[in-house]
């Protein structure tokens, strides 16, 4: 347990979980729930909750059978993710995934369009209408 | 000035004999209320096992090849007795029944079984009712993985002729398949893919059915919505009834108060708790119009389909409010709007369209805004009394049509139609002498104010069907020669201003 200042917390705490990111090939620089800003690593939008993104660095692009082309493929690791007809739905900076693959209620496996910056805003939005953000790294 | 005729005189008693025999809502004098058999369990005890063909091969939905799946599901069928299908007299037929998606714990893996009111109750009835599981593909959000519903569906009837312990007992050239919101996309997509038995596919129906892949095929197809579904709340069920061509029946129903999942055993969704029908209300709903629907398909049952027709309104447990859409291609088309250019002017026959006090009158596509039926109709508004006046050239012979039928709708949120208030039309017929016959709407069924009970979503606009018997015009006039009709007219004389669609001015069975 950390003691002290408790910015020196905070940055410690930042500095570390981006040091373990960066290992598993992508870090949260912050996670926007409802609520605003916060340097802890999720943050709980009802009962939707994302813990942690990472690159697939085995998959590659690739195209989808009705012609849409896909990039990165994405793991979004949390709690909460269902479907019914329709959602999860995951966006990147607003833009919308090529596909999106409900593997559990703890994980979601994206094909993320082309053309995205090294940095973006992941969202997930549950069918319910509950949303979870982070900022990531994705290249 | 409304016409007065022997139905008007009898409005009055035939009115309380329809509330004396039954809670539902009534339509008109022409369209009686009455208690409908199939609303209520069959004949057959039924029992249920589950089954299971191991693991199948699907197309993948994100590319590359195939991906094995578990097929699995519950079986439903009249029952011997012994928990085994009662050797039957003549074969049963084959219901293929494809659910929703609401993947998450406990019920993925599960949701085959979350429609046991309905398997069941059709097996009472003399189906065998196959119910597979749809959740083995059901972790694809996007794409929908909706043909991969098809090759499932599909590969189910296949299975069910591979098995001794059924095959014998089923009517191989009658099959029907249902399915609810994904799976209600799914039985399209698995005649879209022409298995080798799609000529004993006698139609197919859909709860709330989703567009994803915006099929338009041909096919005998029934279709349910609520008007507060809060899953599919964008009108989808409605543009897919609209896409599909009719291959013979085609119908829909808009429920007012009915939701999405409702129409499961158990399921609640978060943003479905306004529902105004309760969940046995959707039931009883979703058992008789699919018992109804199979039956009509499958043993050319004709009071059946006279229920699909909506030529008799089914008493129902209470007041709902239930608005058909209804096409046969039997018919005459005087009139559907489609023909290119666009001409308001000219009709489906080739004769002159007369339109009086019409404002703003245009061929439009229903599509945008609060329309969803994706069909050519005419839009306009009267301020004024006005009128729709088609000619149909020389005389025609409508012998052996049963009914002029027309589509109407109001549009939605517009200072001509006051908020929740009916409409009103007049449809006369009028042949080669110039005689004529009048009825009003109200003979057949209000033209009621757009659902607006859906705060999870659009209000929409939507066609609703009113059969008009031509026997009612010649008890009315036993001078109109129905061999000789030169004029169909639709008058908008009655209240003051309006907004409407008109479509599909035909004369059908």
């Amino acid at each position: 347990m950390l003691h002290g200042n408790p910015l020196r917390v905070r940055l410690f705490a930042a500095l570390a979980l981006a040091a373990l990111a960066a290992v598993a090939g992508a870090y949260a620089l912050s996670v926007r729930g409802r609520g605003g800003e916060t340097a802890h690593p999720s943050r709980r939008a009802g009962d939707l909750v994302i813990r942690s993104i990472e690159r697939d660095r085995s998959a590659l692009p690739g195209t989808l059978p009705d012609g849409t082309p896909y990039d990165a493929t994405i793991l979004v690791h949390g709690e909460g993710f269902f479907g019914t007809s329709f959602g999860p739905f995951v966006r990147f900076d607003g833009r919308d995934a090529a596909a999106v693959v409900l593997e559990s209620d703890r994980r979601l496996r994206v094909l993320a369009p082309p053309g995205l910056p090294a940095e973006v805003e992941v969202e997930v939005e549950n069918p319910d209408r509950a949303r979870a953000a982070v900022k990531a790294k994705i290249d | 000035m409304r016409q007065r005729s022997l139905l008007h005189a009898l409005a009055g008693p035939l009115a309380l004999l329809v509330l004396l025999s039954s809670a539902a809502v009534a339509q008109g004098p022409l369209v009686p209320t009455l208690p409908w058999l199939l609303r209520e369990a069959g004949p057959y005890t039924a029992a249920s096992k589950d089954w299971t063909n191991g693991n199948v091969l699907v197309t993948n939905p994100t590319g590359g090849g195939n991906i094995s799946v578990q097929h699995f599901g519950v079986v439903w069928f009249p029952d011997d007795g012994t928990g085994n299908p009662l050797p039957p007299i003549t074969p049963y037929p084959l219901v293929v029944f494809a659910h929703g998606r609401f993947h998450s714990p406990p019920y993925i893996g599960n949701n085959h079984k979350e429609a046991t009111y309905l398997l069941k109750h059709l097996a009472t009835w003399g189906f065998v009712v196959a119910s597979v599981n749809l959740d083995v593909v059901g972790q694809y959000s996007s794409p929908a993985a909706i043909p991969q519903r098809g090759e499932l569906v599909n590969k189910t009837v296949e299975y069910f002729a591979s098995q001794p312990a059924y095959a014998p007992f089923i009517d191989w050239s009658s099959i029907v398949y249902i399915g609810h919101s994904r799976g209600g996309e799914g039985v399209f997509a698995a005649v879209q893919q022409n298995p080798a038995w799609k000529s004993s596919i006698r139609g197919i129906g859909a709860i709330a059915p989703t567009n994803f892949q915006n099929y338009a095929i041909p096919v005998n197809a029934f279709v349910l919505y609520g008007s507060q579904d809060g899953d599919v709340n964008n009108g989808w069920p409605i543009e897919l009834y609209g896409q599909t061509q009719n291959a013979g029946w085609k119908a829909f129903r808009y429920i007012e108060g009915a939701n999405h999942f409702w129409f499961t055993d158990t399921i609640n969704f978060g943003l479905e708790t306004n529902a105004q029908l309760t969940r046995p209300q959707h039931h009883e709903i979703s058992r008789t119009y699919w018992a109804t629907w199979c039956a009509a398909l499958c043993y050319g049952d004709r009071p059946s389909y006279v229920r699909i027709a909506g030529d008799k309104e089914i008493a129902w447990s209470g007041n709902f409010k239930i608005h058909r859409i209804f096409a046969s291609t039997r018919q005459i088309t005087v009139d559907n709007f489609e023909q290119l250019p666009k001409n308001v002017f000219r009709n489906s026959l080739g004769g002159p369209n007369t339109l009086t006090g019409l404002v703003n009158p245009a061929e439009t596509f229903l599509s945008g805004g609060s329309f969803y039926n994706k069909t050519n109709a005419l839009t306009a508004s009267w301020a004024t009394p006005a009128k729709y006046d088609a000619d149909l050239l020389g005389g025609l012979d409508v012998v052996g049509y049963g009914y002029v039928s027309v589509n109407v709708l109001q549009r939605y949120n517009v200072a001509a139609n006051p908020f929740g208030q009916p409409q009103r039309f007049h449809l006369s017929i009028i042949d080669s002498l110039g005689n004529a016959a009048k009825l009003d709407n109200t003979d057949v069924a209000p033209w009621p104010y757009p659902f607006t009970t859906n705060p999870n979503g659009p209000v929409k606009s939507v066609l609703k069907t009113f059969r008009f018997p031509l026997t009612a015009f010649t008890a009315a006039n036993p001078l109109v020669d129905l061999k000789s009709l030169r004029r169909v007219v639709v008058d908008f004389d009655i209240t003051a201003t309006g907004d409407f669609a008109l479509d599909d001015v035909v004369f059908t069975q």
